[in-house]
């Protein structure tokens, strides 16, 4: 969750990430931001985050992120 | 047929009483029958281009789902046939206007061809994209009986000037089994009366300015008049019948997307773009933005660029390329010509360069420590917004690039300086143009602030609902903009 949270605020700092839950929704987190933090989430874990995992869902909080790039690092 | 017809009226009356006559389940084909019958009456035989785009759209999906090693090819051969209609009748002649030159010096010359263009294309065609691809991408199933796809393409309240809409969302509630609600009936009413509001109170008088100005190539300080009128009649017309056809959808139970949020309250142009025909936007950020920015040519070029350690020049860099895509076919979805690419390109470079620059407008705004958290910031940044949106207009409604540098240059010129009441519009037209926009200014406030006006009216009193009610049709029959020999100006983005 850490690693997550760095890069989140590498991508847009100041921002309370730890319990922040509509990214997405609140507009926190825009399309320009989305593509930057999808670059850097698939340097820093070697995974590859495809369009098809570009869904609300998958960015709206730190965890769901984090549970993105589990899911992403099994396959 | 206009949206604003007495005809197309009696056409609605005459589908719900049909669609609520006739039993749940089958409902939504009464809305395939009569949005075929509103085609035709609009396009004729031209219908063709929708079923045959209806007929790829189905069996591509269906193909895609059966062969997962074969899919993206399929994906593209079916994309590339569904654009070749929209390349061949809207794009023809721009595309060949760039040929003809360089054959030429071969000695062969392609002739011109003006083709009529079928209603609601550049809307159909990319919600066949949209379909085609959300299948690709699992997040639809293929739809299996081709008369809901067929409907879903041309349901003739979005037809003209869309929304543009996905078939995942809008089947939920197109093919539901719809039942007659009262409540729903009012407050669709209400929704069908401020467009109307919109549309034949403001924009179509605020239009008779904007084409006596350019029809009549007036120039000097009016042009200032005029931009602002033409982005005032623009954002009436466009999002007017956006209310008118969004209401008339509502009478048979189906939720059309938002297309707009407000969008002069945006504090940057990208938040504008966010809240101004939303599902273009999003249409674009869906389907060329995304995919573009994750490709592997942008992905590696953002991982060189990493490597030199500025930040923020990486993350323009890795924005830039996909970027660009998305407003130049922003621009050219408008039309086929230069003028729309500039345009879009006009958005490009600003969203660019403030990318580009924001480290530095930080840095200013730290050093002369502006408070960016109270509402004078705020103000600010929002009639910096309304200004470049403004000029944007202007680039769309000139005729050619050449007429926005002289207008812009003749702005001081005092040349042949008529007076404001001369260009068709009287005291009172600008009394009532006034009043109309404090009203939907006020209403737009409201929305701001997070209070939904059609549900605060509905809450109150069986009197005071009758009172706004007549007031809005009242409003819209003596203040509209019709009478004998004027026919309500059709819709600005129909023509797209």
């Amino acid at each position: 969750m850490k690693e997550v949270i760095e890069v989140l605020n590498e991508v847009k700092p100041g921002e309370d990430y730890e319990n922040a839950t509509n990214l997405i929704t609140d507009g926190i987190l825009t399309s320009f931001d989305i593509v930057t933090l999808v670059s850097l989430l698939n340097m820093k874990f070697n995974i590859n985050i495809s369009v098809m995992d570009l869904v609300p869902e998958n960015f709206e909080s730190a965890s769901a992120i984090l549970e993105l790039v589990n899911k992403l690092k099994e396959n | 047929m206009s949206y604003t017809s007495l005809k197309f009226l009696l056409f609605i009356l005459g589908t719900m009483i049909l669609y609520y006559l006739f039993p749940k389940k089958y409902r939504w084909i009464i809305l395939t029958i009569s949005s075929t019958i509103f085609y035709v009456l609009l396009s004729g035989k031209l219908l063709i281009f929708a079923i045959l785009g209806t007929i790829i759209s189905y069996i591509s999906a269906i193909l895609i789902s059966k062969h997962e090693k074969k899919k993206k090819l399929i994906l593209t051969i079916s994309i590339l046939l569904t654009l070749s209609f929209l390349a061949v009748l809207k794009y023809d002649n721009f595309i060949l206007s760039m040929i003809n030159p360089i054959i030429n010096l071969i000695g062969i010359s392609i002739p011109y061809k003006k083709f009529l263009l079928p209603i609601g294309i550049s809307y159909y065609t990319l919600e066949m994209i949209a379909y085609i691809t959300d299948v690709y991408r699992k997040k639809n199933e293929p739809e299996k009986n081709i008369l809901k796809l067929y409907t879903f393409f041309i349901y003739f309240p979005k037809i003209v000037e869309g929304p543009i809409s996905r078939y995942g969302d809008l089947s939920k509630t197109l093919f539901a089994e719809n039942k007659f609600n009262y409540d729903n009936f009012r407050k669709a009413f209400v929704l069908i009366g401020f467009g109307f509001f919109k549309k034949l109170v403001i924009a179509d008088r605020a239009g008779i300015f904007v084409d006596n100005f350019f029809s009549d190539n007036h120039t000097g300080i009016l042009t200032i008049a005029a931009i602002i009128l033409y982005t005032i009649q623009i954002y009436c017309d466009f999002s007017g019948c956006i209310d008118i056809v969004s209401g008339v959808s509502e009478l048979f139970g189906v939720k059309l997307p938002d297309n707009f949020k407000r969008p002069f309250f945006s504090t940057s142009i990208q938040e504008f773009w966010r809240r101004w025909h939303i599902t273009l936007g999003t249409w674009l950020k869906d389907y060329i933005f995304f995919p573009v920015s994750l490709s592997k040519i942008n992905m590696k070029l953002n991982l060189k660029v990493r490597k030199f350690k500025f930040k923020h020049i990486s993350q323009f860099i890795i924005i830039a390329f996909p970027l660009f895509f998305v407003w130049f076919i922003n621009g050219l979805w408008h039309g086929a010509s230069i003028k729309y690419v500039v345009y879009g390109l006009y958005y490009y470079v600003l969203m660019m360069l403030g990318v580009l620059l924001k480290p530095l407008l930080d840095k200013f705004v730290k050093v002369l420590k502006i408070n960016t958290k109270v509402f004078s910031y705020k103000l600010f940044q929002i009639l910096r917004t309304n200004l470049i949106v403004c000029f944007g207009m202007f680039i769309f409604r000139c005729e050619t690039l050449s007429e926005v540098v002289t207008l812009t240059k003749a702005i001081p010129s005092t040349s042949g300086r008529i007076g404001l009441f001369k260009l068709g519009l009287t005291g009172a037209d600008f009394a009532i143009l006034l009043i109309g926009v404090l009203v939907l200014s006020a209403i737009e406030l409201s929305g701001e602030l997070k209070i939904n006006v059609r549900e605060k009216l509905e809450e109150q009193n069986l009197l005071f609902r009758w009172i706004v009610y007549l007031l809005i049709i009242f409003t819209i029959i003596i203040f509209g903009i019709y009478g004998k020999g004027y026919d309500a100006k059709s819709f600005i983005y129909g023509g797209f």
